[in-house]
């Protein structure tokens, strides 16, 4: 269906190996852990859930150049989806989670397929058009959703008992991540990876050799799609609450910005980004209400002068170190 | 999206009720003509797609206010809102622009993005975070009698200013020598950059105008909308729409796009007022995958 992805196998850049962001994170979860602390291992959790949402955008931005506006409407309908079928349809929280991959594979390939003729700037606009109205329709249908006063949803009523504590959660959650995390990795160093950064980067070339642009995009935008709406479970069981503006197309803005921040196409760098943002966001939104404008010069300063991101600074600064012991 | 609301009615007949959505529709139509002008032009020359236009239009709308309650003039109002909003476009053009140099669209659509966070916030700084309800100018405070209906003279105003505005704007693009270079750039940058226009001072001027229009659509907004801290993110979208519809980078065919959008919007919205966002989108959506290069750009021009 794609074509011959075998050929692809030895080609193109090794992925960076930046797993000191995975073994900081881990370190902060242990952290959390121990400390006993209930708001370290909510913020933990908050930090690890737009980590993977930011990691799930990367797929489509950094590896495919596909600036899609819908990942926000994913992170939410997860949350969503994973809410509605636990309270209402009163299913496990397996059969739920079930729901949820299926659901956000069938959203996505239909946003794939829609995208599937646009490129860059198009491609940004059409999406933040059907992300807007996945987002209207999550208001008005409030017998659904709650509408715009959003819904409660304890753990206690979603998860089993043993998964519900803070601690428990914050383990399971963990878990999850990682698993993610590195199943988005191996799927992007695997020869489908490498198709799929080949479109970015030669899609005329690619076409040539016999692969279907349109099946390498839609498969992608599902990869990238499943994990957003798992992000955005991870992120309503941590926050006990969900409403529309988990939606909305800022949301996909910000993890934009941390994917940025942190490094584009690395997987690890949408990780670190999100979460750094959700740090600063706690830690500075303390200080004053307008931290985003922090933020925005922050942003304005990565792309202009670091467009590879703090990992590319790191990658930077250790080849320079390198050719100085060889000198 | 904000919601437009009816205007008053004389008689309640059927036929009233059409005229007024129609009326309705032209004025929230004139009033997205004026920003996605802006961002269709910025677009054509620059090849940026300004996510800070709508955070422009705010600062606009805001500072025509400011302005509008010391000097008690409408006029004066709107002229500072397109200026300071204008020096707004030169200063991002020089800090923010031209340092990134030839970078990839999506950098320039994050850059802005960075530029959006900033205004939105520097506006709550500023200005705090309530909403507030304009006045506009005295002698348009009542309503016009059309046949059977009663409509608010100020939305007319809308229409009127947005029509000499963008008459002069075509007319200035389309016979002015100046307004030649920048079609020229538009065509094919490199070609005219070898018949020596030069295509860096052109830009500052075209995200001038970009600029002053936002500004002055945000002025028209103030008392007809509402000043609030949250108008960037509806107006963007709206007006991201319209370009989209139409195709971008042409300024006859944003006319045609504010056109559908706008009444698109006001008759979903006395049809059936909870789905008119919806309505538009599904409109627009279906437009783009018939259409992917716009519904009102000729076929087959590039």
């Amino acid at each position: 269906m794609i074509g011959h992805l075998s050929g692809l196998r030895r080609f193109g850049p090794k992925q960076p190996r930046d797993s000191s962001v995975v073994i900081a994170l881990l370190a902060l979860v242990g952290y959390a852990i121990l400390s006993e602390s209930r708001y370290w291992m909510f913020f933990t959790g908050m930090l690890l859930a737009y980590g993977l949402f930011a990691a799930s955008l990367d797929v489509l931005v950094g590896y495919g150049a596909l600036l899609a506006f819908t990942q926000s409407a994913l992170f939410g309908i997860g949350g969503y989806v994973l809410v509605y079928s636990v309270l209402n349809l009163h299913v496990s929280i397996l059969v739920a989670a079930a729901f949820v991959v299926v659901g956000a594979l069938a959203l996505s390939v239909v946003i794939g397929f829609a995208a599937s003729r646009l490129r860059g700037i198009q491609l940004a606009i059409v999406t933040l058009c059907i992300g807007q109205l996945l987002w209207n329709l999550a208001i008005q249908q409030a017998g659904l959703t709650g509408g715009d006063t959003g819904r409660v949803a304890l753990r206690s009523q979603l998860l089993p008992a043993w998964a519900a504590s803070p601690r428990a959660f914050l383990a399971l959650a963990t878990a999850v991540v990682v698993v993610c995390v590195y199943s988005l990795r191996r799927a992007m160093g695997s020869s489908f990876g490498r198709a799929f950064s080949a479109s970015r980067d030669q899609e005329g070339r690619l076409q040539y050799l016999g692969f279907s642009i349109v099946a390498i995009r839609v498969i992608a935008f599902g990869i990238s799609g499943i994990v957003a709406a798992i992000a955005g479970c991870i992120f309503t069981l941590q926050s006990q609450f969900i409403d529309p503006t988990s939606m909305y197309w800022t949301t996909t803005g910000i993890a934009l910005i941390g994917l940025l921040v942190g490094g584009q196409a690395t997987i690890f760098g949408g990780l670190l980004g999100g979460a750094l943002y959700v740090g600063l966001e706690e830690r500075l939104s303390n200080v004053t209400q307008n931290w985003q404008i922090a933020l925005g010069i922050v942003l304005v300063l990565v792309v202009i002068y670091a467009p590879e991101g703090l990992l590319g600074l790191g990658r930077v600064a250790r080849k320079a170190r390198r050719r100085f012991a060889d000198a | 999206m904000c919601s437009v609301g009816s205007a008053t009615l004389g008689r309640r007949d059927r036929m009233g009720v059409v005229v007024i959505d129609v009326l309705n529709g032209l004025t929230y139509a004139a009033l997205l003509l004026v920003v996605a002008a802006g961002l269709s032009l910025l677009f054509g020359f620059l090849h940026i797609v300004n996510f800070a236009h709508g955070a422009m239009y705010m600062v606009g709308a805001y500072v025509a206010m400011t302005v509008g309650s010391h000097t008690h003039s409408f006029a004066l109002a709107v002229l500072g809102a397109i200026v300071v909003v204008g020096l707004l476009t030169i200063v991002m053009k020089l800090v923010v622009l031209r340092p990134l140099g030839d970078a990839s669209p999506t950098d320039y659509i994050l850059v802005t993005f960075g530029v959006l966070l900033i205004l939105e916030n520097a506006v709550r700084v500023i200005w705090g975070t309530s909403s507030f309800t304009v006045a506009g100018p005295s002698s348009t405070n009542g309503a016009v009698e059309i046949g059977d209906i009663r409509y608010p003279v100020y939305r007319l105003l809308i229409v009127g200013i947005v029509a000499v505005v963008m008459g002069a704007l075509a007319a200035f693009i389309r016979f002015s020598a100046t307004g030649r270079q920048i079609r020229a750039v538009v065509e094919d940058q490199e070609m005219a950059k070898c018949i020596g226009i030069n295509a860096a001072r052109l830009s500052i001027l075209v995200l001038v105008i970009g600029g002053g229009l936002a500004g002055l659509g945000g002025a028209l907004a103030g008392p007809y909308l509402g000043v609030t801290p949250t108008m960037d993110e509806s107006i963007l979208v709206d007006s991201f729409l319209v370009v989209i519809v139409s195709g971008l980078g042409s300024l006859g065919a944003t006319f045609g796009g504010a056109c559908l959008v706008g009444v698109v919007y006001t008759l979903g919205n006395s049809l059936a007022s909870s789905y008119s966002e919806t309505l538009v989108l599904i409109v627009v959506i279906v437009a783009l995958i018939w259409r992917p290069d716009g519904v009102f750009v000729r076929r087959g021009a590039e």
